[in-house]
């Protein structure tokens, strides 16, 4: 491995590292689990970007997609997955370590 | 990927520690749903126990429990996000309650059990038998602040 390589920069995760993904990931991280709704009015996106990115993070195995009923109101409900998890720790670890970062001269 | 600055990568730090989707109104439920179930429990166990020898009493008792334990059930599900730790806590309060539970009917009605227990002791059992999922609703509801 080359110096650069060690950088932290190299161990942000490509996937959440997109803003709108970081910031579903985010909220997700809060909670066991929750609606998609509340997870759109948080994130502020419309149905069409929160789905695809969903979608996204779904097949990185970071999201699970779970679909059911209340009453008779169809809802999806969204969770981090362990590997999701794990990734999003290590994403802020390495966020953390560019925070630390002394600034270029 | 894009290359990131220290100074961006302090403003993810922030959202990040600054995002939390959960509710107080969800939390509440979350735990008094949980508290409920315990409760219950612990209840039908001393109804049990009361009505020994009424098959009417005993299935009426039944049929309460179980529209209860539905109830807390039904009324737990419509919360839109559920407390981190919600489900994991949940369960460990759940299988406690339910051994104490099990060994609470081979106490009172196992082979050989003619005679109920005193309920000097019984009655503490019953309380006992909900103490798990009482303390998981109150982590449950606590946890959820944090």
């Amino acid at each position: 491995m080359t110096s650069d390589q060690s950088h932290a920069r190299h161990r942000l995760d490509e996937v959440i590292h997109a803003p709108v993904r970081f910031s579903i990931v985010a909220a997700l991280a809060s909670v066991d689990q929750a609606e998609f709704a509340v997870v759109r009015d948080a994130v502020e996106v419309s149905d069409s970007v929160l789905s695809k990115q969903v979608s996204t993070l779904e097949a990185a195995g970071y999201v699970k997609v779970r679909k059911g009923y209340v009453g008779k109101r169809p809802r999806t409900w969204l969770s981090l997955t362990k590997a999701g998890r794990a990734a999003y720790e290590r994403h802020l670890a390495a966020l953390r370590e560019i925070a630390a970062d002394p600034p270029l001269d | 990927m894009d290359d990131i600055t220290p100074q961006q990568a302090r403003a993810q730090l922030d959202e990040a520690s600054t995002t939390h989707l959960g509710d107080e109104r969800d939390a509440l439920r979350a735990g008094l749903g949980t508290a409920l179930i315990g409760v219950a429990v612990g209840g039908v166990l001393a109804a049990f126990a009361l009505t020994r020898g009424h098959p009417v009493a005993n299935t009426l008792t039944f049929a309460a429990y179980g529209l209860v334990l539905a109830g807390a059930i039904q009324w737990m599900r419509r919360s839109r996000t559920s407390p981190r730790g919600h489900a994991r806590t949940y369960r460990v309060g759940f299988f406690a309650t339910m051994a104490l539970y099990v060994l609470g009917i081979a106490w009172a009605f196992g082979p050989g059990e003619t005679q109920m227990p005193p309920w000097a002791l019984f009655a503490p059992y019953c309380a006992l038998v909900a103490t798990p999922m009482l303390v998981a609703g109150h982590r449950i509801y606590h946890g959820a602040k944090k």
